[in-house]
């Protein structure tokens, strides 16, 4: 039997596992209809991202960087009032002896992706870009009244006493803003149906008026499961009637307001840039990603000051890491270059 | 203000800088910008304003959806960034060193990032520095109002020439350049006046001409009977020589240039050539022998008919030569105003030539008696054509003169027509908008950084020149200033250096004779 009758065999299992999969009940999910606000609050959007410079063993160094922007939507144009650049230098280590040393946010971050094996390292510096993701949008927040706080992601934090989601949630309650953690992909199964949430949502929307605006609201059972954990209610929004994607949006503040609080982040999606995303989080994201764009010239100046600090080349050149802390000289990546290279 | 960073720089090839700008409008060809190297600011011109092909722009253009906020600087805050923008390719023109201010030749590249500014009045004045005969032909374009200076004893050191398609403002520009020269005694002028402009005032546009504004340093000679202000120009028949028919006449056969040259050696030295052609009679020996053609003849003797119109051709009168000679020796210049036959090409073809050669004999001859003359040359292409430049006397004038105080400035709107060897001596050149592409290859040919010039010139809008050569600084791209009574006197006329009375009294008249409002 060849490859390709493999491969038949199989796709055809799962196109028509994908086609023919029954779709739940009208009532679920449970859509709203709303409307955009037509003038809409100041909006601050976060976005972080990092990237991984050098692995020593068990120890690796990243740079995170978190980029904030406030922006005011003036009648059909977007207009930004402010914005902040936070870069943090981070370093890891995977050693649990090493890490019992190591300060509580450390073994905080050691103990919540345990068990990640490989993927360790790059989890424990992806929380670290939530904490300092959270607590630049405090910091701004407590500044300001009113506003649409827009983090990437959910609303969601390591446990134990680093509670800056808390925080957050409580600082957008005192200044009275509506805070929403705007996932860019979700793999979330909260209505327990086979397709994700979010396909889910795309192949039921049929169902809505034409050019409709809507929300349905994840079962409550998914959010408890995440409870501790999880500082909102999960929604799924279309943002835009011809959105080609539904969002998960996380409601952390005037909960029991959902038609408001999409009413204020739909006048956000409407840029052609990304329809049905909100373009401060576009622009936020692009400061973010910086990061991994200049990732030679930090990588360049941890390179001279290794070589400072007594570090021998080959050691150095052997510990330089893809973005996403895998070794560049790992032996099956010199493998993979080896066949790319052969002719 | 800054307008971006460079993000690509090769001394060869330039730099591109990636735009801060809203609006790329706000930037244009040929505008001045500084870039601020570490060490040097770099002057340069914008070469070329971009936006580079996007795929993300092709998959939002055109799109359907009612109410979406399209990607436009005016809608997104932040648009500028890396998502759209525009960059500019710069061509780097001169280096200054900000410690010393001295200017120096683009031998370097300013580093990645280097800023990029609109240049200011500052900038400008540290480049082009006025000389004791420099005097500005117009304002920079892209700066705030500041007005470029040529050097103008510089200009008329060596032959130059002026550029342009018909509209463009040529003939303002060479009223000008030619009213910059006597103010500020670079020269005298000889120009060929075929429609009225250049006397008092200007018959096309009512303008004023170089009399009205030079009194006393302007002579004006007419071939028209019927202009009785200006002096009469009488050519004696006797000194028509072969070259000055076949340049008048554009179109004679090889045949016919054989038997003109024929005539000319045996005609009786008092008889001249004109009478000597119309008269002659083919001998059955000539007719036989295959020496003469009774057709070409006859062709020859019916153009040779038009001669008889033309009645400042007098045989054997006093020729106003000598009068014009003894002007220009005093240093006046001469405005040669044709009258009703500046609407015929073959006079003013066939009077150009003539004295164009005349001159050309006495300068190489007698060089140290002559003061320096800018015989300007409108229609240059019919004198330079290569199919007639062997005949003419422009060509060798181009060449040679330069040494003899003798200028030829071209005026014309066909540079491609015009013998490469001649444009080759060009030390100047003054160019404005011009379509055909053959043409701007040849008005730039030899310029530096000539693709760029290419482009520029291709794209310059009326009443603006480019300005090529050893008389500027840098090559620049001038807005031509007004040419009006007050805009000559303010930026161009020295200071009382105008007998109010005489202008006055020479306005009257010629509003008596021309009716000028």
């Amino acid at each position: 039997m060849s490859f390709q009758d493999d491969m038949r065999k199989e796709l055809e299992l799962l196109v028509r596992h994908h086609r023919e999969v029954p779709l739940p009940p009208p009532e679920v999910p449970e859509f709203r209809v709303f409307r955009p606000a037509p003038e809409p609050r100041e909006m601050v959007a976060v976005d972080g991202s990092y990237s991984f410079l050098l692995n020593l063993s068990s120890w690796w160094l990243a740079l995170v960087t978190v980029g904030l922007l406030r922006y005011r939507l003036d009648g059909g144009a977007f207009r930004r009032q402010d914005w902040r650049l936070v870069q943090r230098m981070v370093g890891v280590s995977t050693f649990e002896e090493f890490v019992a040393k190591q300060d509580e946010l450390h073994r905080s971050l050691f103990d919540f992706t345990k068990g990640r094996r490989e993927e360790q390292p790059r989890d424990m510096v992806n929380e670290y870009r939530r904490l300092i993701e959270g607590q630049t949008a405090i910091n701004f927040a407590d500044d300001l009244e009113g506003a649409v706080v827009a983090v990437d992601g959910t609303l969601s934090e390591f446990p134990k006493q680093f509670e800056f989601m808390d925080r957050l949630v409580k600082v957008c309650e005192k200044r009275g803003h509506l805070l929403v953690g705007i996932s860019k992909d979700s793999q979330l199964h909260a209505f327990g149906h086979v397709l994700t949430d979010e396909d889910l949502m795309a192949r039921v929307q049929s169902r809505l008026p034409r050019e409709a605006l809507a929300y349905a609201r994840a079962p409550k059972a998914s959010e408890a499961s995440k409870e501790g954990l999880l500082y909102g209610d999960i929604y799924y929004a279309r943002l835009h009637p011809r959105a080609r994607k539904w969002f998960r949006v996380d409601l952390g503040t005037f909960r029991d307001q959902p038609d408001f609080a999409f009413g204020q982040l739909a006048p956000y999606a409407r840029s052609l840039v990304s329809v049905g995303y909100p373009w401060p989080l576009i622009e936020a994201h692009r400061m973010a990603v910086t990061v991994r764009q200049l990732k030679p010239v930090y990588q360049e100046a941890v390179m001279k000051q290794a070589l400072r600090m007594g570090l021998d080349v080959r050691t150095l050149l052997d510990g330089l890491t893809e973005v996403e802390g895998r070794r560049r000289s790992a032996f099956h990546e010199y493998l993979d270059r080896v066949a790319r290279d052969l002719r | 203000m800054k307008i971006g960073e460079i993000v690509a720089a090769s001394v060869l090839d330039g730099l591109v800088a990636k735009l801060q700008l809203n609006n790329p409008e706000e930037l244009r060809i040929a505008y001045p910008v500084i870039v601020e190297g570490a060490r040097y600011d770099f002057y340069c011109l914008v070469e070329d304003v971009i936006n580079e092909q996007s795929d993300i722009a092709d998959q939002l253009a055109g799109s359907s959806i009612g109410d979406v906020v399209v990607p436009r600087p005016e809608t997104h805050e932040g648009y500028g960034g890396p998502i759209f923008y525009s960059k500019a390719k710069l061509r780097m023109i001169q280096l200054i060193d900000r410690e010393s201010k001295r200017l120096g030749e683009p031998q370097t590249i300013p580093p990645y990032f280097s800023e990029c500014r609109h240049a200011t009045r500052e900038d400008v004045e540290r480049i082009y520095e006025p000389t004791p005969k420099s005097a500005p032909l117009g304002t920079i374009t892209g700066v705030e109002p500041f007005h470029v200076h040529l050097d103008f004893e510089k200009l008329v050191e060596k032959p130059f020439a002026i550029f342009g398609r018909t509209g463009t403002g040529k003939s303002i520009l060479n009223k000008l350049v030619c009213t910059a020269i006597l103010a500020k005694d670079a020269g005298s002028v000889l120009v060929f006046d075929m429609h009225g402009e250049y006397g008092v005032f200007s018959k096309t546009d009512g303008t004023e001409g170089l009399k009205y504004f030079f009194p006393g340093k302007v002579e004006i000679f007419s071939l028209d009977p019927k202009n009785t202000e200006a002096k009469p120009f009488v050519l004696d028949a006797g000194q028509i020589t072969p070259e000055d028919l076949i340049i008048a006449f554009q179109d004679l056969t090889p045949p016919m240039i054989d038997h003109i040259y024929q005539i000319y050696r045996r005609k009786p030295r008092e008889v001249d050539l004109v009478t000597a052609i119309k008269e002659k009679q083919a001998t059955d020996v000539e007719v036989e022998g295959g020496q003469v053609h009774l057709m070409v003849l006859q062709a020859l003797q019916r153009r040779m008919g038009r001669f008889e119109r033309l009645p400042f051709i007098a045989k054997g009168s006093k020729d106003a030569f000598s009068q014009m000679l003894s002007l220009i020796k005093a240093g006046r210049s001469i405005v040669l105003d044709f009258g009703d036959f500046g609407t015929d090409p073959m006079v003013y073809l066939f009077v150009a030539n003539v004295l164009a050669r005349r001159l050309f004999d006495l300068y190489t001859e007698h060089t140290s008696e002559y003061p320096r003359l800018v015989l300007f040359l409108e229609e240059a292409h019919k004198f330079l054509d290569p199919r007639l430049v062997e005949y003419s006397i422009f060509s060798r004038l181009a060449r040679e003169t330069r040494k003899f105080n003798l200028i030829l400035a071209l005026i014309d709107q066909r540079p491609s027509r015009i013998d490469d060897e001649v444009r080759s001596q060009l030390a100047n050149r003054l160019v404005m908008s011009l379509k055909e592409p053959s043409d701007v290859e040849s008005a730039l040919a030899g310029v530096p950084d000539k693709a760029m010039w290419m482009n520029i010139v291709a794209k310059l809008p009326l009443r603006t020149v480019a300005v090529l050569g050893d008389a500027i600084r840098i090559p620049t791209v001038i807005d031509v200033l007004e040419y009006d009574d007050l805009m000559v006197r303010q930026h161009l006329l020295p200071e009382g250096g105008v007998d109010e009375k005489a202008i006055r009294e020479i306005a009257k008249r010629a509003d008596d004779v021309l009716g000028h409002g």
